[in-house]
């Protein structure tokens, strides 16, 4: 695709044309010249299969969207515009391989009776009408999905680079979640990572300073770095997840800063499952790491997430330690107490690590230095911390990568002004992805083009996304309204099912009601969260050898038991996609709570 | 329920011949639990009859009908209710003139044209459902809206269901650093617009007896203020003249278990006590608690119930409803005995909607449970070797 640049197209705004004259001006003489070659055989096959309501001007700007490509502007344009009457569809001429359809399951039963038994009478219309009715309307909430072009054959990247090279001289990459008790200083220290690194600027900081003191939150100006809502701040309490990307020398950063309060829990596990690595943040002030930790704080609940998520590394960044004039004997009282827990949860020491620090001031941050008072600890500050986990975890990654599927879930749908085009942004799963390069969307089952990656805090265009990065993509041929947060995308040569019932193997923990047949739960994979009812227990297992069956007839599950259990979602046509566990670790994880309580998590066994 | 003449015992000994006439969704509900198979229907249907085999034309005339129920269907969601059944001869020769003997036709109950059930056996549960039909006090409906970020369901609460009149979602943007937050605020906005909107649409204020806002965090207590704030603009009498009903309340989740536990949260019990759903989740509760306290007071499963039935040991009786209407008349009268003698012992019995969550969930665990007197560990022992 000679004719082709990144830097043409990357002005996206093109003016407004009232007429075809003024946009056949527009364009310089090579697209001219391959407007002319494609358009007629386009306007014939509009014209043949009878679409109304279309200009010759709609045909050449979707051809100019398309890179004139005749055959996915057609497609656009069939989205565009109506048939004239209601004739059956030719089979769509797909730009890719092969199409499939989805079944869509009829509710027939009902009718045998009536079609199999010659002894009724004719009935009036009226029955029949409600009826059509009934039928009507079950249909339109039963029928699952339109059926979307698959494809199966991979296509190759646009300007192809060389994976294995790239990963030799890419910088590490890590995203880690700030987790803590309510008021554990969590956006604050995020506030203050960022101002101190650089990538808020100081004019930002000054003013939001005076904001907040001007409604008397003098000391709430860093965390509104992130807080950026008028509830979140007139309340001083995160509420949802923010994801902020920065870097330093060494390596380049994703933030998933989490919300601490115990209502917005299910906005943690969303930040937990984008995360490699965890911030803890405890407030070592007087009696506050005690109500966070012994009461049912979320120090806990969250360290609990981490660790039935598969977060390997925690660093506990002991906050507010200028509270307790960073007295070593209120340091290690916590740390003594906290690594007792966390042996309980099966982490290995090292997976942790301890910085005392202050977020409000900054000591122990990056740069500042500790005051006079501290002279205990000689260790690493925070963002070097970070920067040594982020080391071994990019190593880790990069093992990941090589002749690995594509995996990419999908966190937020960003609203696009082209119709066929859709701009999702999330986390690379495994392997890696180019531009040109094809996918399919899952549960939707879509296949789209990587039109463009895009990076980093300021949305620079990448060649490549590899495990791990956080990316924005925007693809091409796509249905943004059959699309929401919580997709999986895959490689087009890899299959990703998404079910209404599933087998997991589940982990208790502590409850207050036991788990019955029938007991309603909220599930959450990932960033998707959905009703689901238990239907039956299968087994209860050995918790540390889950091949070993205890008890098979189970009657309820009560709290720290394993079990292997089956769930049904309760909601119709939602379905979640997932992989099994010894698929792919990540993707095949779910947590349950239920009234509030983070309950039990489970591995996918089968779907 | 109007009913419009009840004749017992004129058949023969338990049957019984009540002539009635559904006025609400609740109706419907109840007659399903009633009419059972083989049950006789007397009802007037139009009906169109050809007056000699060639001829185009056509007589619609309106009928007298008699069937007996072969199946019926039944959707609380769009209040219909239809019976299937065989033309049978009439004795009163009034019913079925123009039609054979043996035929198919079917029977969409309605409210405007009242008709005839010829019950076979017209036990007491079947009166007891009938004499709650008839009575119009407490059975008004409770609205309950449940929401969390950008997701909101909103439902009423009926004595025997939860019907769910509309889910909202908005897809509300992802918090990032430089987030245009004016766009954010405006989606929030529309958000609890929609909802007003739905609430207006499905809610008749004056009618219900209680709106029940609740979410996590401050979700509900926003959309009371807003509900408020479009309510004055709109000068909406129906909300602003019963701002009483409304009870703001704390919970999980936006989804519709979310509900439940408002209805089972001691703190709101004393708004909610004289409602029969939130009772039964409280009794499902307790149910739990003393499966969960391990303490051998909760069992589940037809044989553990019926054994301990015989010790006259239940204090409450959980049943589903569906065990009441099953087309077995044997079982049906197994269940109404057991009911007996719980009663009989001074225990209490609560039958289980369905369609409620509660009832829902006890369906999932066999449909049978009861809560006991004093706690028996060995209650299956002899039943299967359990570990």
């Amino acid at each position: 695709m000679a004719y082709y640049s990144d830097q043409d197209d990357y002005n996206d705004d093109i003016p407004d044309f009232q007429d075809e004259a003024e946009f056949d001006d527009y364009l310089n003489d090579e697209e001219y010249d391959l407007i002319n070659e494609t358009f007629p055989n386009l306007k014939k096959k509009m014209t043949e299969e009878n679409y109304i309501g279309w200009k010759n001007l709609d045909v050449k700007l979707a051809l100019f969207d398309h890179d004139f490509d005749p055959e996915a502007a057609f497609v656009s344009l069939r989205k565009q515009f109506k048939k004239k009457k209601k004739v059956v569809a030719p089979p769509p001429a797909a730009s890719l391989a092969t199409t499939t359809t989805k079944k869509v399951t009829e509710n027939l039963g009902k009718m045998n009776l009536k079609d199999g038994n010659s002894d009724w009478l004719d009935e009036d219309e009226e029955n029949a009408e409600e009826d059509a009715r009934r039928k009507a309307k079950k249909e339109s909430e039963e029928s699952v999905a339109k059926h979307y072009k698959k494809a199966t054959v991979p296509k190759k990247p646009r300007n192809p680079i060389d994976i294995a090279k790239y990963l030799e001289t890419s910088k590490p990459h890590l995203s880690f979640v700030v987790l803590g008790h309510v008021d554990a200083g969590k956006s604050t220290l995020m506030g203050r990572l960022l101002y101190d690194i650089g990538a808020v600027e100081s004019g930002k900081i000054r003013k939001l300073k005076k904001e907040s003191e001007s409604i008397g939150k003098g000391s709430f100006h860093l965390a509104w770095v992130m807080d950026q809502t008028a509830e979140e701040r007139e309340r001083g309490v995160t509420v949802s997840i923010c994801t902020s990307d920065f870097e330093t020398e060494k390596s380049n950063f994703t933030i998933v800063d989490a919300p601490g309060h115990r209502d917005f829990v299910p906005n943690a596990i969303a930040g937990v499952s984008q995360a490699d690595v965890a911030v803890l943040s405890i407030d070592c002030g007087t009696d506050a790491f005690e109500s966070g930790f012994d009461l049912d704080g979320q120090t806990k609940e969250h360290t609990i997430l981490a660790k039935s998520m598969d977060v390997n590394y925690i660093i506990v960044a002991m906050n507010k330690m200028d509270s307790v004039n960073w007295s070593q004997d209120r340091f290690n009282d916590i740390k003594n107490k906290l690594g007792a827990f966390f042996k309980d949860l099966g982490f290995y020491e090292d997976q942790i690590r301890w910085v005392p620090l202050s977020g409000f001031s900054g000591a122990g941050v990056y740069k500042s230095p500790y005051p006079t008072e501290q002279n205990w600890y000689n260790g690493p500050n925070l963002v070097s911390t970070l920067e040594n986990v982020a080391q071994n975890v990019g190593l880790e990654a990069k093992k990941d990568v090589l002749d690995r599927p594509f995996l990419f879930s999908i966190l937020e749908l960003i609203n696009s002004k082209k119709s066929d085009e859709a701009v999702v942004s999330g986390r690379v799963e495994s392997g890696s992805i180019q531009p040109g390069e094809a996918l399919t969307i899952y549960p939707s089952e879509q296949s789209v083009i990587v039109d463009k990656i895009l990076s980093g805090r300021d949305k620079k265009q990448a060649q490549i996304a590899t495990k791990g990065d956080f990316v924005t993509l925007k693809l091409r041929q796509a249905f943004p309204e059959d699309i929401r947060s919580g997709d999986l995308c895959a490689s087009v040569d890899y299959e990703i099912s998404a079910s209404q019932t599933f087998k997991l193997q589940m982990l208790t923990f502590k409850m207050n009601r036991p788990l019955l047949p029938g007991t309603p739960i909220m599930l959450f994979r990932g960033v998707v969260e959905q009703p689901a009812r238990i239907t039956k227990l299968v087994s209860i297992v050995d918790k540390k050898d889950p091949n070993v069956i205890i008890k098979s007839k189970v009657r309820h599950l009560a709290s720290n038991q394993a079990a292997v259990v089956e769930i049904e979602l309760t909601e119709k046509k939602r379905q979640i996609p997932m992989l099994r566990f010894d698929a792919k670790k990540h993707l095949g994880r779910v947590v349950s709570r239920k009234d509030g309580r983070t309950i039990a998590t489970g591995k996918v066994l089968d779907l | 329920m109007k009913i419009l003449k009840l004749e017992e015992g004129s058949v023969n000994k338990e049957s019984a011949v009540i002539s009635l006439l559904p006025e609400d969704k609740e109706d419907l509900f109840t007659l399903y639990q009633i009419i059972d198979e083989e049950d006789e229907l007397i009802f007037k249907k139009k009906f169109s009859t050809r007056k000699d085999e060639d001829s185009k034309k056509t007589n619609t005339d309106l009928v007298l009908l008699k069937i007996q129920v072969v199946s019926s269907e039944f959707d609380i969601n769009d209040e219909f209710l239809r019976y299937k059944g065989k033309t049978v001869t009439d004795d009163t020769g009034r019913a079925n003139a123009e039609v054979p003997v043996g035929k198919f036709i079917s029977f969409t109950v309605n409210y405007s044209y009242p008709f005839t059930v010829i019950k076979q056996t017209f036990d007491k549960h079947s009166r007891q459902l009938l004499n709650e039909a008839c009575n119009p006090e407490g059975k008004s409906d409770t609205a309950a809206v449940a929401l969390q970020e950008g997701i909101a369901h909103v439902c009423i609460l009926t004595p025997s269901s939860t019907i769910l009149k509309q889910k909202i979602e908005y897809s509300l943007p992802k918090k990032k650093r430089g987030t245009d937050i004016m766009k954010y605020d405006e989606k929030t906005e529309k958000f609890y617009r929609g909802i007003y909107n739905a609430m207006n649409k499905y809610y008749d204020f004056d009618k219900l007896k209680m709106v029940i806002l609740c979410s996590p965090g401050f979700y509900a207590k926003t959309l009371m203020e807003k509900v408020l704030q479009y309510a004055n603009e709109d000068r909406n009498n129906a909300i602003l003249n019963n701002r009483s009903r409304f009870l703001v309340a704390h919970c999980s989740t936006g989804y519709m278990q979310g509900i439940n536990e408002v209805l089972k949260d001691p703190a709101y019990s004393s708004r909610l006590s004289d409602t029969k759903y939130s009772k039964e989740a409280m009794v499902m509760d307790d149910f739990l608690k003393h499966l969960d306290d391990d303490d051998y007071k909760s069992w589940y499963g037809e044989t553990e119930v019926f054994k301990a039935s015989e010790l006259g040991a239940i204090d409450s009786l959980l049943l589903t409803d569906t065990m009441l209407h099953s087309g077995n008349i044997k079982e049906r009268k197994k269940y109404l005995d057991l009911m007996d003698a719980v009663e009989r012992n001074g225990g209490d019995v609560y039958t289980f909607s369905t369609l409620h969550d509660s009832g829902e969930e006890l369906d999932k665990l066999t449909g049978i449970a009861c809560i006991l007197k004093y706690p028996l560990p060995d209650l299956d022992e002899d039943l299967e070797d359990f570990d």
